[in-house]
């Protein structure tokens, strides 16, 4: 009978205690969550066979990791993302398995757009290009890092060349000439974000795409009025309601961030929740 | 043929044998783990086919390498240990015959495994490529390859494993020996392409050779790692896939062969 006491107390105490560390576990600092993986070429050479699928568990470290961060942030809460951490696995998890896709995907997803540091994304995809050798993709994404962050359509373009004939797809040597007027640029970008949002199986990962995609699109459609404009009357408009007032648009997009769009003193739309054009900071 | 017969009833007890051990049942029902594969390629943001074949071979080798220590240790030198070797070497068998007879019984059992596992990972292959369809076409003629590919090379471990049993007594010896010569064969390659290749200016000559020498001498577990041809579809050329079993081949043939030689000359009295 006591031993039967014991071992209903326990449980009672087990399922009391496991409640508590669940709530404990979910606010921990996420650096914590993340925490340091080893990723050198001892840790490379020790693991042997094994290091593919280590490197595959890194990113899905990472993937969870950051999907999370999107869920607190829809919540409205404010989290600081560790993307020097975020990078340094990533970057192990490259040294691990260099021919694991999801790696350069998820670099590529992240620290142009979210970081603001497309040298992150820009050194993976170099490191995993000298083994994905096949692999046309890697070098479209370099060409568009190169063309629309960092301002050097004759770099990007070299990559879209050796994009196009990797793929075998000529249409990629045209990407180039896109980078030469702004509207231009936003069409490509959201080129490229369709091509990641492109067969994506994470919905957190996928929902963040749309609201990009939503984000340009809605840059887009006022950069196209605001030309419009310009060729009529041959100066810029004073804001954006005056494109609605004179029909130039039927509505003013939605921001998916949250913020209102408006229109900079040379003309650029512009968004005040600066979410999703954060990179700018490195331009400006 | 009297000697073949000997050295195949060894081999069967043996194999019969491993099912009445504990520790080798509990290793083969890691195998299970197989069906929590697709769940966790699923996981994946676009590689679910890649992820699911990469822990599919990874979990293969893992159950080998454990099974080949446990082999190891549950035969000759738990015979040795517990004086069974007597009541096999009461019959008209020689001592080489009984060493050469537990160690096929050994390989048999490995490659039954082997048979199981590359079953469930062909399963676990198709309803992850089914799950979300990847660039990568699988190629089953590869993925049997890699499968003997490591069969052959934990055949390797095992022989190597066997010639420390013939040398020593000890426990410990053989289970040390084994995971050290794991870790050292699986990483002997990217030592070679460093030392030889990457820092060649660093190293003084009398070193390059020394590693030069132990390249001939150490097994090259690293060579018979066909994951990346598997998962991401780099071609593996039918040539290199034949010369890694020969390289096996033969070194099973000197290991197995002059560990029976000690064998014969030991003291187990």
């Amino acid at each position: 009978m006591g031993r039967v006491a014991v071992f209903v107390i326990s449980i009672f105490m087990l399922l009391c205690a496991g409640s508590i560390m669940l709530n404990t576990m979910a606010f921990r600092p996420y650096l914590v969550k993340l925490g340091y993986l080893p990723g050198g070429v001892l840790t490379k050479t020790l693991l042997g066979e094994f290091r593919w699928c280590v490197g595959q568990f890194y990113t899905f470290k990472a993937v969870t990791y950051y999907g999370e961060i999107l869920l607190h942030k829809k919540a409205g809460g404010k989290v600081e993302v560790e993307f020097s951490n975020l990078y340094k696995t990533l970057e192990a998890a490259a040294r691990l398995n260099p021919y694991h896709e999801d790696i350069y995907y998820l670099a590529q997803a992240i620290f142009p757009w979210d970081a603001g540091v497309v040298q992150y994304a820009n050194q993976i995809l170099q490191y995993m290009g000298k083994y994905r050798y096949w692999d046309y993709k890697i070098l479209f994404y370099l060409g568009f890092n190169y063309g629309y962050f960092l301002n050097m359509p004759d770099r990007a373009a070299v990559y879209f060349e050796k994009a196009a004939e990797k793929s075998g797809m000529p249409l990629y040597a045209n990407l180039s000439a896109m980078l030469y007027t702004e509207a231009g640029k936003i069409e490509l970008a959201i080129i490229m974000l369709e091509n990641l949002k492109e067969k994506t199986t994470n919905l957190d990962i996928r929902k963040m795409y749309d609201e990009r995609i939503a984000f340009l699109k809605g840059i887009l459609y006022l950069e196209r009025g605001v030309a419009e404009y310009r060729k009529r009357y041959s100066r810029l408009p004073k804001s954006l309601n005056e494109l609605l007032v004179e029909g130039f648009i039927t509505q003013l997009p939605e921001d998916p961030y949250g913020g209102e769009f408006f229109l900079d003193e040379h003309g650029r739309v512009r968004s005040t929740s600066r979410v999703g054009e954060l990179w700018k900071r490195d331009q400006q | 043929m009297d000697k073949i017969r000997n050295i195949f009833e060894i081999a069967g007890i043996t194999y019969k044998g491993v099912f009445r051990h504990r520790p080798m049942a509990i290793i083969i029902s890691l195998s299970l783990f197989y069906l929590v594969i697709p769940l966790f390629s699923a996981l994946s943001i676009r590689q679910v086919q890649e992820v699911g074949a990469t822990f599919s071979l990874a979990l293969n080798s893992f159950v080998l390498i454990l099974l080949s220590i446990a082999a190891v240790l549950n035969t000759v030198w738990k015979d040795l240990e517990n004086k069974v070797v007597y009541l096999f070497l009461s019959h008209p068998i020689s001592r080489s015959e009984y060493f050469i007879g537990r160690f096929i019984g050994c390989e048999i059992l490995l490659l039954s495994v082997s048979f199981i596992n590359l079953i469930a990972s062909c399963v676990v292959i198709y309803i992850c490529s089914n799950i979300y369809p990847s660039d990568t076409i699988v190629s089953w003629k590869i993925i049997i390859v890699s499968f003997l590919l490591c069969f052959v090379k934990v055949s390797l471990l095992t022989s190597l494993g066997y010639f420390v049993v013939s040398i020593s007594t000890s426990f410990f010896t053989p289970f040390f020996a084994m995971v050290g010569i794991y870790i050292i064969g699986s990483a002997f390659q990217s030592i070679y392409d460093y030392v030889i290749n990457e820092a060649r200016e660093i190293y003084p000559l009398w070193f390059k050779m020394a590693i030069k020498v132990l390249y001939y001498i150490i097994p090259n577990f690293g060579a018979f790692d066909a994951i990346p041809y598997v998962v991401y579809g780099i071609p593996l050329s039918f040539k290199y896939a034949v010369l890694m079993f020969i390289y096996g081949l033969l070194y099973i043939s000197c290991i197995i062969s002059l560990g029976a030689m000690i064998f014969s000359k030991k003291d187990i009295s």
